[in-house]
């Protein structure tokens, strides 16, 4: 139980409708976990579990290994799950002020500090529902910084935000992640960008988590191909399936050559393909995009 | 515990409901000040009998005599029918306890351990901070009015002390009626329609509806709290007049007051640890 966060057999359900089955996940200390699925999977409904905002039908949550009880943490958490809460008619300062006031917090350094790390420090006396999706999504985020959080929950912080934006937020986690030692979990269905940066994931779908998996695991597992480009592709063809027993290969086009086996033996591929003497212009290992992983897994798109 | 209420409170005084409610009643203070001061009818009713022979102009002057803190005291707590002070601050109340959910904000602060108590705990104690303010401010312009008036103040503490605090446990069983409205339904229209309903008496057609029927060996319009709270009455005003039979005292509303405030509260309880937030 060395996990930060753990969930057993989590269960939520709304009349007959399970959002959330038996869901169990693990999230060490100091990853990023990116949870995926569609949209309805249940990602949102096991974010409001972990932040206590609803009661689970079954199932227990585990923090540092302690069985939470009656919705009380006991590590300090942080989360926007789904869109910012601001009071509107309040500024930046303001609403991060009565969170900080209500944890004793409320220091003007600190306050400071989390206005420049989501930088909003120059937005001044400007009222929240004036700022726009960017700023109000820093903001709400910045509120859930306001304990230095262990736990960091963040449930599709990005989306609708332009690229730019994107970008921000993401050099604005990883820097979370590695100067606060903040453990983030963030729920995304932009797979590329979540890919970018997180550093373990968890798949769920139609409310059950079907597979966890680290970024090391992803890498290795979803090689997909070798591809080869040669002038003598049909005798590189013919070559590797006499000499090297391959068989699952396919031609694209008059120069390239897929080699869908023995993806982890690429090097012994190359060096059997130089030995004998065939000219090769491009070699190199393929890898599945997460999202392609991930429609090898749940067999669908994640839009 | 404390740092939550010190937020509550921050939130509270910068609540605009709150001040906009103590103008109004000032507002209202004036007119009627003003309504007492010209309008013989008013002084006819508060004249004790046998007066009445008086022409209308000696009796006007009698009457401005007779008007002192209890008499604008009792008209804006307990006219039945009119009860003013119970509106303003109900709903002020339906404000500031629906704020976090109509913005949101309540989600910011799930996370912070056992925060459902402290809101119940915190929200109860700023409300009733809110009254006392209320309250004290109304006080002071009651006063200010007798004096403008001309008369000498007296303030008879053993009548108006219990008279106030009754109105008070009155308010708070408001407040966690209204309290128990946001935390089921979790809206602001919840929050608003339930502070009028409840402080315009709604709840006593009900009451009258089922005296009719007539099935309880009571009569349950008794028993209404807005009802009895408003027929709570001090000496020298005209609710002391209108009213027929005994007055109804502290010791009548106080157990309702209460019994509802409790009741509310363990409702709210139990609500909390069950009800899913729907933000
Ligand atoms: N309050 C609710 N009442 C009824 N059904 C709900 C409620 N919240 C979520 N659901 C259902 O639970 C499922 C999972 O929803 P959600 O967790 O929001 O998915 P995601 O965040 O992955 O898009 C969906 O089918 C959704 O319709
Ligand atoms: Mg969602």
């Amino acid at each position: 139980m060395s996990d930060l966060l753990s969930t057993a057999k989590l269960s939520k359900r709304y009349g007959k409708k399970f959002a959330l089955r038996d869901a169990d996940i693990h999230i060490p200390k100091g990853e990023i976990y990116g949870l995926i699925g569609r949209n309805g999977a249940g990602k949102t409904t096991l974010l409001k579990l972990i932040n206590s905002q609803i009661t689970a039908t079954s199932g227990q949550i585990f923090l540092n290994g302690e069985k939470m009880r009656f919705g009380v943490p006991t590590i300090r958490i942080g989360a926007l799950v789904e869109s910012p809460g601001l009071y509107p008619d309040c500024s930046a300062r303001e609403n991060l002020i009565y969170k900080a006031i209500a944890l004793g917090r409320n220091k003007p350094g600190h306050i400071d500090q989390l206005l420049r790390t989501v930088e909003l420090s120059d937005t001044g006396k400007k009222k929240a529902k004036q700022f726009s999706l960017g700023m109000k999504q820093r903001l709400a985020i910045a509120l859930a910084l306001v304990d230095d959080p262990e736990l960091l929950i963040l449930d599709e912080p990005i989306n609708g935000m332009d690229p730019q934006g994107i970008k921000d937020i993401r050099e604005m986690l990883v820097k979370i992640n590695r100067e606060m030692g903040a453990t983030i979990v963030i729920s995304s269905h932009i797979l590329d960008e979540l890919a970018k940066f997180a550093t373990r994931y968890g798949i769920i779908k139609d409310g059950q988590v079907l597979r966890e998996f680290t970024r090391e695991q992803l890498e290795q597992e979803n090689r997909s191909d070798i591809r080869i480009e040669s002038p003598q592709i049909a005798q590189v063809e013919a070559a590797l399936r006499e000499g090297m027993a391959l068989s699952h290969m396919q031609r694209q086009g008059d120069h390239t050559l897929l080699v869908q086996e023995e993806v982890e033996r690429h090097e012994q591929i190359s060096r059997f393909l130089f030995d004998r003497g065939l000219y090769v212009s491009q070699f190199y290992v393929r890898h599945e995009s997460l999202e392609e992983y991930f429609m090898g897994l749940t067999g669908g798109t994640v839009q | 515990m404390m740092q939550y209420l010190k937020m509550d409170i921050r939130r509270m005084l910068r609540t605009r409901g709150l001040y906009i409610g103590i103008l109004v009643s000032l507002f209202f203070l004036g007119i009627f000040s003003v309504a007492s001061y010209l309008v013989t009818g008013i002084a006819s009713e508060i004249m004790p009998a046998g007066s009445g022979a008086l022409p209308p102009t000696e009796l006007l002057v009698q009457a401005r005599k007779m008007m002192n803190v209890n008499y604008f005291l009792s008209f804006f707590f307990s006219m039945p029918g009119f009860r003013l002070l119970h509106m303003l601050l109900a709903l002020f109340a339906a404000g500031f306890l629906s704020k976090e959910h109509q913005t949101g904000y309540l989600k910011n602060m799930f996370s912070i351990p056992r925060m459902r108590e402290k809101w119940l705990v915190s929200k109860m104690i700023t409300l009733l901070l809110a009254s006392l303010l209320f309250y004290a401010v109304f006080l002071l312009a009651c006063v200010i009015t007798v004096m403008l008036f001309g008369n000498a103040v007296h303030i008879n503490w053993s009548d108006i002390g219990p008279f106030l605090g009754t109105q008070l446990t009155v308010d708070m069983a408001l407040f966690a009626l209204i309290m128990l409205a946001v935390t089921v339904i979790q809206s602001r229209t919840a929050a608003v329609v339930s502070a009028l309903m409840l402080s315009f008496n709604m709840q006593g057609l009900l009451y009258l509806l089922i005296d009719q029927i007539g099935f309880l060996p009571f009569k349950l319009r008794d028993y209404g709290m807005m009802n009895l709270a408003a027929q709570m009455s001090l000496p020298e005003t005209l609710t002391s007049i209108l009213t027929q039979g005994d007055p109804v005292t502290a010791s009548q509303v106080l157990p309702l007051s209460l019994g509802w405030f409790a009741v509310a509260l363990v409702f709210i309880w139990l609500a909390l640890r069950r009800v899913d937030y729907k933000g």
